[in-house]
């Protein structure tokens, strides 16, 4: 199965925004469906770069994009890595997999079409100063990210 | 006045986590990748620059766990 023309248009639509926001970010394996990446990185104020994926949905624009931070290994504040925490609420953490962490950012009950990629990204951009907030003061994500609203 | 210090921006996000009001306003700057504090009506920003206290007030889901 492949793209179809809206979503070929809307691929391009995106990786346009991108490249004026997050030029870094490179679109891969972008002929099948399901297996599209964007990948690039991101450098917080403090100097520090990290390498975030996001999964572009089969369904692009319907779904939810599944964002990962594939390096480094992000640990808290004690060393130990998150991928550990699995699911946390606190510091807003969905269920990982390949040893991976994955940001939550949207709920699928939050997700409209015509959020892009860019938006989803400044939420990680945020959630990367958050992070290494946590680091210095201890407190988790969610004293600098709240919750959305059920 | 442009703010890029770390703490700063992290204390900007608490306060908006809290709700508390701000006289600062977050934007991200796609040259340098950062993000600044800057007054909340500063006038001469980039037209590039974005404002990030939107989708950070938009709030991140995560399941809460049972």
């Amino acid at each position: 199965m492949a793209w179809t023309s809206q979503q070929s248009a809307r691929l391009r639509l995106e990786m346009e925004i991108l490249s004026r926001y997050f030029p870094s970010f490179v679109l891969k394996d972008s002929i099948i469906p399901g297996r599209a990446v964007v990948e690039g990185a991101m450098r917080s104020n403090a100097g520090h770069e990290y390498v975030v994926r996001l999964r572009v949905p089969a369904d692009l624009p319907n779904s939810v994009p599944i964002v990962e931070i594939v390096s480094p290994v992000l640990r808290d504040r004690f060393g130990h890595p998150l991928v550990d925490l699995g699911t946390s609420y606190p510091m807003h953490l969905l269920k990982p997999e390949n040893d991976v962490v994955r940001i939550c950012h949207y709920s699928a009950s939050h997700w409209s079409p015509n959020i892009t990629f860019s938006k989803v990204l400044l939420k990680v951009r945020a959630w990367i100063e958050a992070y290494e907030g946590h680091l210095d003061s201890g407190f988790s994500v969610d004293h600098y990210l709240p919750h959305m609203e059920a | 006045m442009e703010n890029k210090d770390p703490k700063s921006v992290q204390d900007h996000l608490a306060q908006l986590a809290q709700g508390k009001p701000t006289s600062k306003k977050l934007v991200f700057d796609p040259r340098t990748q950062e993000l600044v504090l800057v007054d909340a009506n500063a006038p001469g920003l980039s037209p590039d620059t974005v404002t990030a206290d939107d989708p950070t007030r938009d709030g991140f889901f995560c399941c809460r766990l049972p």
